[in-house]
């Protein structure tokens, strides 16, 4: 396992448009840490989702406000931040996704913090008092697990962690 | 067909019995409005039996299930239409259940299955 530190950091307009460059970046980020498919993939869309949020819910399609997206990793965890300067965010008072209900009963609100918790082990919303707001999710022992299918690694290296097979994955 | 510099192509042909949509690539937040565009041209032209074949797609957000949803409603509204899906990768089918949208919509294994469902 590499404790190397690494980051990476990407600053975006606050605009529908704008929004292709996240992918791109996430991808580059979860190729360089070598992240086995299931972790890459649940990443991907956590950060789509909370960067989706910060350009349309927080900052209004504004594309004079700026979205920064820092992702960093110590050698184990993956750590994910979108940080802004708009509206703040109370998870307390969003209205969760209707799962089960019929279709007529379906708009598809919720579904993008619903899909952030379940893709990542955790999912910080904070104010802070220089009036930025940031969502903070972190993927717990991907790199770490990265390392482990290295033919190099060591018999001892974790096993493989599979999102859906983390508890945070199952379908509520 | 449209592309978008994101990874997206969508094609849509007009069928005897429905409309096939097939759509390659990404299906993001910033990809979603171009999907959205597609469905609107078919639905706007008074056309409401869509297949969408997802054999290409590869990754999805909730801003694509989100105009899924919006077109499903629009199509099943006065039981005109609806929305059909085809040849979903394993992770779309996961996002769509994750997402409790699986038991909404008939998904077939394949585009000739769901076309000639209709």
């Amino acid at each position: 396992m590499t404790n190397e530190r690494q980051q990476w950091e990407l600053t975006l307009d606050a605009r529908q448009s704008s929004l292709g460059q996240v992918a791109d970046f996430i991808e580059n980020v979860v190729d360089e840490l070598n992240l086995e498919p299931d972790a890459a993939f649940a990443v991907q869309l956590a950060t789509d989702e909370a960067c989706q949020n910060a350009v349309e819910h927080a900052c209004k399609f504004d594309s004079n406000q700026k979205v920064t997206l820092v992702c960093e990793s110590d050698g184990a965890d993956l750590v994910v931040t979108v940080r802004e300067r708009g509206e703040p965010f109370d998870p307390t008072q969003e209205a969760k996704p209707k799962l089960g209900a019929a279709l007529a009963k379906r708009n598809g609100g919720g579904l993008g913090i619903h899909f952030m918790r379940k893709m990542m082990d955790e999912v910080r919303h904070e104010r802070h008092d220089d009036g930025t707001n940031s969502v903070t999710m972190i993927k717990r022992g991907v790199v770490s697990a990265a390392d482990a299918r290295d033919p190099a690694a060591t018999e001892d290296t974790p096993p493989e962690q599979n999102c859906l097979e983390h508890p945070g994955c199952e379908v509520a | 067909m449209s592309t978008n510099p994101n990874k997206l192509e969508i094609t849509s042909t007009e069928l005897k019995r429905c409309d096939l949509v097939t759509l390659s690539g990404r299906v993001d937040s910033s990809g979603a409005p171009n999907v959205e565009e597609a469905l609107k041209a078919i639905t706007d032209a008074g056309r409401f039996r869509i297949v969408l074949d997802l054999a290409g797609v590869d990754f999805t957000s909730s801003a694509f299930l989100r105009v899924l949803i919006k077109y499903h409603k629009l199509c099943k509204r006065w039981n005109r239409g609806d929305i059909r899906l085809a040849s979903l990768q394993p992770r779309i089918s996961e996002v769509l259940d994750l997402a409790g949208l699986a038991p909404l919509f008939e998904i077939y294994d394949d585009e000739t299955l769901a076309v000639g469902s209709f």
